[in-house]
This record gives structure tokens, C-alpha cells and sequence, in this order.
């Protein structure tokens, strides 16, 4: 038992791990000599300093307390006491309805009374503790009555606990905030753990640099160190005490990590970059007209469209590779001699991909069919060092795009406006981190 | 009896790594990463990846000779040597921008690559005595046979700026010339004096319907585009070739079975629905469309007389499950 005198009142207290607190007391007159008082710690859960305070006695109260999990709270001590003898009277608990997610305890702390009366002589408070116990994930409210009774006086108490705990609010994945509501006592700090469960690989945990106190906040994820998977649960732990207050996020739909990919970039092979000799081909004006008219064109770049499907001429506008079209089988009885579907080009207004979306230079993707990446389905692209390199669209097919990873968890190919007769002439966009966005 | 696809004779790590291996012979250093437990990143290997600057270059060498890829006046060049006579040197197709293997069959030599970072793969055919290319032609998953007599490949479309592509399996024979390689083209189409048919070559194996055969392989609704899922890969004797295809939301093991060279055109193909491919997928992959998922390269077949196995790593290879197909599920392909 420790003893602490603060503004001029004595208070002794030892339960826990708490090192000390002060008390003060309002007190009810029962009679000319017989009164009560009540007294209440205020701000249970810091281990630093806890201040006790006085209440207003009511003949029946109602508390509201955020505690910690694991942590025994002090809700509420009385004392009977006779101003003229100094004599005190614990009186006795009866819990009328018992709480369900924790347990409770009444014991005697010894209190002197901050009104006036018997100073320097401590009372015996009878007080009751609770301590939160249940494990269940979710579960964040209790509740349960007790009526205090002396010889005199009889008071009864509705305590409403509300287990500390963590709203995971949302994960952006386009800036890697996790928005968090941090419910617990005002005067407890602590960090942040933030895991990752998914599919077929859970994340590693990760902890933030500082701590945080109750209320609104954010905490800062490296998105890098996500790994492929989808994930489709976030849970957030709060340093705040031995069994930390925790929270779970589960997304409707999963946050679904690319990780670590590959970005090689393909192009629409420009005639005027290309160098060489010519060759004659066909250029055909539609596919349902069907006219072929002898063109000729760059070798090099009618191999190009032949192989990336699509063209800028220097004198035909933009070209698409007669094997990228239904060619053959619209203009099957058009073909005039000579003219074959891998020597013939068919004439567009736009650069289309699989996705029948004109391409965007700098923004358009392709990935590899069964990538789970839906036509127009956003990347959010980043840098290793967490920052944001840009967001780009899934707009075209990569057939090969499920291998040659690179010694990253994927490959996607990045279309790119570079002028260049091919796309070896481009280069790699580079490796970046990748997640979709919704 | 049991006989192995590939070189493979013992367990699943060894089928794996037959598979592997018939990509190329720069894609071998595979073996020691095909036991379960292995991170993925142990997967990567810079052989098996598009890098035209820093790839290996390939070679063949048997019988005193040798062929080398070398790199040549900004390009890609064979060179040969052997058999008593001068150094011969052919330059090689100039989309190909990185070589991945040579082969021998014959007096002819095959060297596959790749002209793109979508893998688009070209082989050229290459006279031996001569070192004359004497035909060439673009595909997909280009698997040579282990005797290089044949080459099995997915028909070329381009690799991007197209929509609904299919996989359209076909097979070139390389003791054949270029014309009795496009045999098949459909009639009323012409062949192309000026240009040599890059995309329309080989026989048909599947899908193997007639009317099929020369179908686009372009703009075809997703519901009826046929999908690889897996490589192309043959048995050790080069008489057997396997893959699984995908269909809508139907996967099939597909089996192709010569009676030999003499009779190349015999091709038997069957069949088999797997209505429980999804067990080779992670848990989350629960159909057929989330099974793409799977690494190309992490598939292999295992022979045995009375079922095939098919055999993933799934979970970024943490864990390898197998399918046993019977073999009285595989049916004959109707033409």
C-alpha cells in the first residue's frame, strides 16, 4: 500500500500495477449524523497518473466507462461515515445483474475525504472493480448493475463498460492510409500493428514509427512490403496494454495486391522510325467494304503491326495488322491475287486494344488473360519508396504476360507514345509495386 | 510400366522440371527450384526471361559439329561448325531478338526465339551443310520435340491490339520443306508468292474440327475461345504431346499421339474434361478463368499406362498438387 498526499488530500490505493492516485469526495447527508460519499477514479486506464475525483452523489447512478481489455477498473467506491466520531461504514455490494463479458470484484481502499470533515483519517471505501475478460472479436459493450447498501443509505449503480478497441474505418490504396478510429481512454498512447491476412500469402506485420492516442487518426502502410496476394482482411492492434485493443477491416471485395511487377512497354511501331527498305503490301479500307489498294510501306514496320497489331503509317493513317482483324473471313472473296491476311492491313480511325478502348499512351496496360484484372480496372502503380509513380488502366490483351516475370511477382506490358519503329526501341518502363484499384 | 514425359524419372519435382526444360535448354537451371517449400522468387532465373541484351546465347553440339547463336551486326547469327568443313554463318530472322534454344534434327537445325517482351516466339529452320534459312514462322509456347523433328506451337496472332484471341495448337514438321508445312491453308486463300505465310503454318491438332482449322484466331467471343494453360510438352520419344486448354469454363487435358514420321498426318488426338481441375488451384481459384493464375512454367505431365498426372505448384510455389486423369477418360477428338 502506497500513500500520495496531492492538492491537500490523501489517498492510498494499491491494486495492480497502478502506482498511485488521489481522491476527493462529494458527500450526501443522510442525517445529523450519518453521511455518504462516493468516489470514482477518473481516467481508469493510464498507468501514469490516475486522479480521483469526487462524485455528486444521485440516489442512483449511471456510468459509462471505456476500459482495457485485461485490465482491472476501479467503477465506484462508497463509505458511510460520521462527521462528529470519524467512524466509517463499508456497507455492502449486491451486483443485481452481472456483467457478461467481464468479471467484478469488490474490495476496501482506504480514501480520506477532501470536504472537510475528519481530516487526515482515511475511510474505508467499498469499491467495485470490473475487469473486462471476453475474447470475442467484435464485442465492445457491456453492462451490469449493482446496489451499494449501508446502514443508512442505499444507492444503485448501472455501470456501461465499452471495451477499447479499433474502427479500421478503410485502407486507401492510392495513398496507403489506414483511417482508424481509436476507441479508448483519453489518456493512453501506443503504436499501431497493422496485418495483412490473405490469399495465398499473409503479410508480414507492420508497425508504425510512433504512438498514437485515442481519436481519429491514420496510420501509414508501405504498400511495398505487401506482397501478391488478395487480401481480404486488415487487423489493427493498439499498444496499449498487455492484451492490445484490436480491430478487423474484411473489404467486400479483396484488396488484390499484384506486388512487385514487371512493366515492359510496347508500342505502336511509327513508319517514320523505321528504317530500311520497302515492300509492297495492301492496305484494305474496312472490313466490310473490302477494297485493297497496293501499298507501299516500310519492311520493317509492316513486320511491326504484323507482330504488335497496330500502325502509324507515314501515308495511310493508322494500320492494323490484317491477323489482328477477322480479315481473313470478312473479305474472303476479296482478296485479290498475291494479297494474304499477313500481307494486307486494314485501316482504323483509332488505336484500339483487346478491350475495345482507344489506347492512351503513358496510361493504357496489358496484361495476360486470366490475370484477374478486368478491361478498365485501375493499377495503382508505386516506387519502392512508397511513393505513388502514377495510376494506369488495363486496356489491352498480353498474351505472354503470365510469365517472364523478371524476378518480380508479374509482368505487364506498358503502352508507351514513344515514336519508335518497334518496341525493343522502347525499353522497360520499369519495376513497380501494383495493386487494383476499385 | 511407367513412362516419363520428358526426361523426367523420378517424382514430381523431376516432371516438373521435364517440362520446364522443353522450354529451352537456358531455362534448365529450373531443376533445383521444382520442390515445394521453394520461395517464389526462386522461380526467376534471367535464362528464362525476355533481356535481349543479357541473355545467354544458345547452342547445339553432337557429332563433332556445333551451332552457336552469337550475336552479329546488331542482330542474332548462327554459327556452325564441324564436320571438316569452314565455319558457316546465317543471320538470323531480324525479329529475333533473343534466342532461347537450337536443335537438331537431321540436316536441319531449329533455333527458337522470342521478338517481344509478350513472348511472341519465331523459329527459323536452317539448312545445316548450307546455313540457309529455309523457312521461318512466328507462335506461341514454340516447344520443340526432343528429337527436333517436330515443333509444337500456338498459331500466331499479334501480341497486342487484338481482341477475343484463341489458342489454335498446331504442329510443324521439320523434315518437311515450308510448302508441305502450309499444305493445310484453307482453300480460296492465297499463299502469297511475295510473302511466305509467318502465321499460317502447320497441321491442325486442336481444336481439330474441320471447319475450325483455319478459323480466326482473333475477335473470338470469350465463351468459345480456347485458352493454353499450360506448356506444351512432350513425351520423351517425341510420339506424345500434352497440354491443358481451357474453353469457356471447361478445361481439358489434351493428348496427341503419332504413329511416327511416316505417317505424320495420323495424328490421334483425345481429350478429357477435368471437372476438377480446380484442385491443382489455390484456394481462392475456384474456376477455371481464376486458374490462369498458373504459372505456365510450373505444369508437368507424368505417363503412366493406365492415367496421366498433371502436376502445378500453386501458392507461389509453396505447394505442388497433382490431378490423375485415367486414361479411359480421354475420349477421341471428333474432326
Amino acid at each position: 500500500m502506497r500513500s500520495t498526499r496531492l492538492a491537500g488530500v490523501v489517498l492510498s490505493v494499491s491494486f495492480l500495477c497502478f502506482s498511485a492516485a488521489s481522491a476527493s469526495a462529494n458527500c450526501l447527508s443522510l442525517s445529523a449524523e450519518r453521511k455518504a460519499c462516493a468516489a470514482f477514479l477518473q481516467n481508469p486506464g493510464s498507468q501514469t497518473a490516475r486522479t480521483a475525483r469526487a462524485r455528486t452523489v444521485r440516489p442512483q447512478g449511471l456510468w459509462s466507462q471505456t476500459v482495457l481489455p485485461e485490465i482491472e477498473t476501479w467503477m465506484l467506491g462508497w463509505v458511510e461515515y460520521n462527521p462528529a466520531s470519524c467512524t466509517g461504514d463499508s456497507g455492502n455490494w449486491a451486483v443485481t445483474t452481472p456483467a457478461v463479458r467481464g468479471t467484478t470484484r469488490t474490495g476496501i481502499e482506504m480514501l480520506e475525504l477532501d470536504n472537510g470533515d475528519c481530516v487526515g483519517v482515511l475511510f474505508p471505501f467499498n469499491v467495485m472493480f470490473y475487469t473486462w475478460t471476453d475474447a470475442t472479436d467484435g464485442v465492445t459493450s457491456d453492462l451490469f448493475r449493482a446496489t451499494w447498501s449501508s446502514l443508512s443509505h442505499s444507492s444503485a449503480e448501472t455501470f456501461q463498460l465499452t471495451k477499447a478497441h479499433v474502427n479500421v474505418r478503410g485502407f486507401d490504396l492510392t495513398n496507403g492510409l489506414v483511417d482508424l478510429e481509436l476507441v479508448g481512454p483519453s489518456d493512453v498512447v501506443g503504436a499501431l500493428k497493422a496485418t495483412f491476412s490473405g490469399s495465398p500469402v499473409d503479410a508480414v506485420p507492420q508497425v508504425s514509427q510512433g504512438v498514437y492516442p485515442a481519436g481519429v487518426t491514420s496510420m501509414l502502410i508501405d504498400r511495398t512490403a505487401l506482397r501478391r496476394s488478395d487480401y481480404n482482411s486488415l487487423r489493427v492492434n493498439w499498444s496499449v496494454s498487455p492484451t492490445p485493443p484490436t480491430g478487423r477491416l474484411e473489404p467486400v471485395q479483396p484488396w488484390q495486391v499484384l506486388g512487385q511487377v514487371r512493366y515492359s512497354q510496347y508500342n505502336v511501331p511509327d513508319e517514320s522510325a523505321c528504317t530500311g527498305g520497302t515492300g509492297d503490301y495492301y492496305v484494305v479500307d474496312s472490313l466490310t467494304a473490302c477494297n485493297f489498294a497496293p501499298a507501299v510501306l516500310s519492311a520493317r514496320f509492316a513486320r511491326q503491326v504484323n507482330l504488335n497489331g497496330t500502325g502509324v503509317s507515314a501515308s495511310h493513317g493508322t494500320l492494323k495488322s490484317g491477323a489482328a482483324t477477322r480479315l481473313g473471313s470478312a473479305c474472303a472473296g476479296s482478296f485479290p491475287p498475291g494479297a494474304t491476311v499477313d500481307n494486307s492491313f486494314v485501316q482504323v480511325p483509332d488505336v484500339r486494344g483487346s478491350c475495345n478502348a482507344v489506347l492512351v499512351p503513358d496510361v493504357s496496360l496489358a496484361v495476360a488473360r486470366g490475370a484477374g484484372i478486368a478491361c478498365g480496372r485501375r493499377l495503382q502503380l508505386v516506387q519502392t519508396s512508397n511513393a505513388n509513380f502514377g495510376v494506369r488502366a488495363r486496356h489491352d490483351l498480353c498474351p505472354a504476360c503470365s510469365r517472364d516475370f523478371g524476378g518480380t511477382e508479374g509482368h505487364i506490358d506498358h503502352f508507351s507514345g514513344a515514336t519508335a519503329c518497334s518496341s525493343n526501341a522502347v525499353g522497360d518502363l520499369g519495376n513497380y509495386w501494383s495493386a487494383q484499384l476499385r | 510400366m511407367t513412362q516419363h514425359w520428358q526426361r523426367s524419372t523420378h517424382g514430381i519435382a523431376s516432371v516438373v522440371l521435364a517440362t520446364i526444360a522443353a522450354l529451352g535448354s537456358c531455362m534448365t537451371t529450373l531443376a533445383v527450384q521444382a520442390a515445394p517449400g521453394i520461395p517464389v522468387v526462386a522461380l526467376r532465373t534471367s535464362g528464362g526471361l525476355f533481356d535481349p541484351e543479357a541473355a545467354a546465347l544458345p547452342s547445339w553440339e553432337g557429332d563433332g559439329e556445333s551451332a552457336s547463336v552469337v550475336r552479329r551486326d546488331g542482330g542474332l547469327a548462327l554459327h556452325i561448325e564441324g564436320g571438316g568443313r569452314p565455319g558457316l554463318r546465317a543471320a538470323l530472322p531480324e525479329e529475333m531478338l533473343q534466342a532461347t534454344g537450337v536443335f537438331r534434327s537431321g540436316q536441319k537445325l531449329v533455333v527458337t526465339g522470342w521478338m517481344n517482351g509478350a513472348l511472341a516466339g519465331v523459329v527459323a529452320i536452317v539448312d545445316a551443310r548450307t546455313a540457309q534459312i529455309v523457312d521461318r514462322f512466328w507462335g506461341y509456347a514454340v516447344s520443340v520435340s526432343p528429337d527436333a523433328a517436330a515443333v509444337a506451337f500456338v498459331r500466331f496472332h499479334p501480341s497486342y491490339l487484338v481482341t477475343g484471341s484463341e489458342s489454335q495448337y498446331r504442329v510443324y514438321r521439320t523434315a518437311r520443306s515450308p510448302a508441305e508445312n502450309r499444305l493445310d491453308l484453307p482453300a480460296g486463300w492465297a499463299t502469297g508468292e511475295r510473302h511466305v505465310p509467318l502465321r499460317d503454318v502447320g497441321q491442325a491438332l486442336y481444336p481439330l474440327k474441320r471447319d475450325e482449322r483455319w478459323r480466326d484466331n482473333v475477335e473470338v467471343p470469350d465463351a468459345l475461345a480456347h485458352q493454353r494453360l499450360s506448356p506444351l510438352s512432350w513425351s520423351a520419344d517425341g510420339r506424345r504431346l500434352a497440354f491443358l486448354d481451357r474453353q469457356g469454363e471447361s478445361v481439358s487435358v489434351v493428348v496427341a499421339e503419332w504413329a511416327g514420321e511416316s505417317t505424320a498426318d495420323r495424328v490421334s488426338v483425345k481429350a478429357a474434361v477435368l471437372a476438377d481441375y480446380s484442385t491443382l488451384c489455390t484456394d481462392r481459384m475456384t474456376t477455371a478463368a481464376n486458374c490462369a493464375h498458373l504459372p505456365a512454367e510450373a505444369m508437368g505431365f507424368e505417363w503412366r499406362t493406365d492415367a496421366l498426372t498433371v502436376t502445378a505448384m500453386t501458392g507461389g510455389g509453396s505447394a505442388t498438387r497433382s490431378l490423375r486423369v485415367p486414361q479411359t477418360l480421354l475420349r477421341p477428338v471428333a474432326e
